[in-house]
This record gives structure tokens, C-alpha cells and sequence, in this order.
């Protein structure tokens, strides 16, 4: 693996999750109010459908 | 058992502020959460300041405690279920005289005892150590429970937040009140109707809350919670309903007291920078020197 730049973990974490995503069509992402904190923003955006924001849970 | 002091007129709030004097309070706890914030460099505005207005009616009317000691036994007790409302918490805390108003330039600092989440280990007047939302009414419902089992006429406060109604461990302890009927027990809710990812309607709804509470088995009463009259209305109501404790919904907004901040979600984790809190001071009819100043010499 080669690492080219830094970046924050959770925004590794959220372009890979959105990555997952168009791969494969049966990832869902459910998140406890915490979308922007986490990054999983980016999923949401792209597939709203398949996100939930189960609130403060 | 706690030594109970038997003298009625002990058990009475240090201030008993009117709601003139309440508002003066308030306008000085909104200050010096806009203060404290900036040299902090993280932190939550908007909470606080939606907040402060029943906080001050609690600290400063309604609540027996004694700030020179606080492990007072004849205390009544309060939990900030939703921890990360310290700014305000601890502003009331300064302003009742729990320690100097200094210590607040201090926060999140590592010299200092005001964590960015209530620590009991370090702060006088912090009850128990949270910030993990969801938690804080099971605590009441425990202190409430303890002090009937002591015989002790303390009232016990549990302040939520709109968000943690959203929590399945909150609802565990509204069953628990209302199945044990303790009455000493008063939950307030800070109703801004914004968390963290935006307005609670949008991101999971909890209405229609005031029907649940009922249908609950609690005395749920409904206000405006920045209206004084209201406010302390509804205090007296929750000291007088026997058999079930009672939840008093205060309808705020985020950020309430700062034009720029107002019902806006975007202000509920983020610290104002120094330019934001001069703007926001200036409001509040003083200057951010002026009040650092004054919190300095406090």
C-alpha cells in the first residue's frame, strides 16, 4: 500500500464507506447523529436511501 | 443514612431572585458563556444559551442548596443529563458561588477543574461525573428513590435534552419514575429542536412529546422556556403533584440571546472565534474585554 497524503481517519473511513457503497448495492449505513462527525455524510449524499439517522441512540 | 437538618426555614433557595433580578442573572450567564469559549477552542454554544433561562430559575429561585458546601446532606440535587451543556452549567455554578468566575476563563484548560464534560472529581456542585447522553434521569431516578428511602424532603431535577428524548435508556427511567411514583423527581427538557446533525424534527422526531410523557404515567406541563412566569409557574405545579413525578417541556431556541446563533442546529458543537463572541458580547450590552475583564476580577 502506498500512502500519498494525510488525511483524518474518520474522512478515510467515510470516502471508503461510499466507495462500499456504489460496490455493493446492499450496504445500508445507520448512525447515531453523529453523520458530519463521522463522515458517513458522504454515503448519505450518495445514497439516501440506503441511510438512516437513528438520532441520539 | 444523611443527617437531616429538621428546621424548615433551612430548606429555601440562598437567592429567591425575582424574575426581574432572574433576567439580570441570565443576561450575566449569557455573557460569560460567550466569554469562556473562545480561548477554549472547542465547545458547545447554543445548548447553553437555550438553557440559561431555566437554568437561572432553578439556581437562582427554586433550587436548596449551599454553594460553601456542597455536600450539604440537606441539599436538593441536579443532574445535567446532557453533559455537554457546561458552559452554562458551570457559569450558574460560578455565578451562585461555587468558585470565582475566573475559573471560567480556564475551561477545557489543563490548569483548570472545568472539564469539556462534567467531572465530579474536579468541579464543586457536579453531582456525578456524564456526558454520555441517555443517562442522566436513570441517576435521578436513583437519588429520587434514595432520598424516600431516607425520608429526606430534597427535590431531585434531572435537565435533558430534546435529543437524548431519542434514547431507549431514557425511556428505561421514565417507566421506572413513574412505576416507583416518585414525586420528588422533576425532569426539565431544553426543547430547541436541534442536535448535532440538525433540527430533531428531521433527523428522528420525538413528538408528540407532551402525549408520551402522559401516556407515561408522569404530569407533563408544556412551556415557553424562555418566559420567567412560566418557568417558575411550572416549578410550583411539579412541587405540588403527588404520586408521579413530573416533566416540565421548555420550548427555547438554540442559541437564544445572540441574533447570529438563534435557532441555528450549526451552533450546537462549534465555540464562537474571538471576532463571532465580540459581535455577540456587544449584544448582550458589553464588550468582550470588558467582560473578561470582569470575570478576571471575580
Amino acid at each position: 500500500m502506498e500512502f500519498k497524503e494525510k488525511k483524518k481517519t474518520r474522512e478515510g473511513f467515510g470516502r471508503a464507506l461510499e466507495e462500499l457503497g456504489e460496490k455493493n448495492p446492499n450496504v445500508v449505513v445507520l448512525v447515531g447523529d453523529l453523520a458530519e462527525s463521522t463522515m458517513v455524510h458522504f454515503f448519505a449524499k450518495k445514497f439516501p436511501e440506503r441511510f438512516f439517522n437513528m438520532g441520539v441512540a | 443514612m444523611l443527617e437531616i437538618s429538621q428546621e424548615k426555614e433551612v430548606r429555601k433557595n440562598p437567592f429567591g431572585y425575582d424574575i426581574d433580578q432572574l433576567k439580570e442573572a441570565a443576561l450575566r450567564i449569557r455573557r460569560d458563556i460567550i466569554t469562556m469559549l473562545p480561548d477554549a477552542g472547542s465547545g458547545h454554544t447554543g445548548g447553553p444559551l437555550s438553557a440559561t433561562d431555566f437554568g437561572t430559575a432553578l439556581f437562582f429561585n427554586e433550587m436548596v442548596y449551599d454553594p460553601k458546601n456542597p455536600k450539604w446532606p440537606d441539599r436538593d440535587m441536579w443532574f445535567f443529563s446532557f453533559g455537554h451543556v457546561t458552559p452554562v452549567h458551570y457559569s450558574l455554578l460560578a455565578e451562585a458561588g461555587f468558585f470565582p468566575k475566573r475559573d471560567l476563563l480556564k475551561f477545557r484548560k489543563l490548569d483548570g477543574h472545568l472539564q469539556g464534560h462534567p467531572s465530579c472529581q474536579d468541579t464543586p456542585g457536579v453531582e456525578v461525573s456524564g456526558g454520555s447522553l441517555g443517562q442522566g434521569l436513570s441517576i435521578a431516578v436513583g437519588a429520587a428513590l434514595g432520598s424516600r428511602i431516607d425520608k429526606h424532603p430534597r427535590r431531585v431535577y434531572c435537565l435533558m435534552s430534546d435529543g437524548e428524548q431519542q434514547e431507549g435508556s431514557t425511556w428505561e427511567a421514565v417507566m421506572s419514575a413513574a412505576h416507583f411514583k416518585v414525586d420528588n423527581l422533576c425532569g426539565l427538557i431544553d426543547f430547541n429542536n436541534a442536535q448535532i446533525d440538525g433540527k430533531v424534527e428531521n433527523i428522528m422526531g420525538i413528538e408528540p412529546l407532551y402525549d408520551k410523557y402522559k401516556a407515561f404515567g408522569w404530569h407533563a406541563i408544556d412551556i415557553d422556556g424562555h418566559n420567567y412566569k412560566q418557568i417558575l409557574d411550572a416549578l410550583a405545579e411539579a412541587r405540588t403533584v403527588k404520586g408521579k413525578p413530573t416533566v416540565i417541556l421548555c420550548r427555547t431556541y438554540m442559541g437564544k440571546g445572540v441574533s447570529f446563533m438563534e435557532d441555528d442546529y450549526r451552533w450546537h458543537g462549534k465555540p464562537p472565534k474571538k471576532e463571532e463572541a465580540e459581535k455577540a458580547l456587544i449584544e448582550l450590552g458589553t464588550t468582550y474585554e470588558e467582560w473578561y475583564q470582569h470575570l478576571l476580577n471575580h
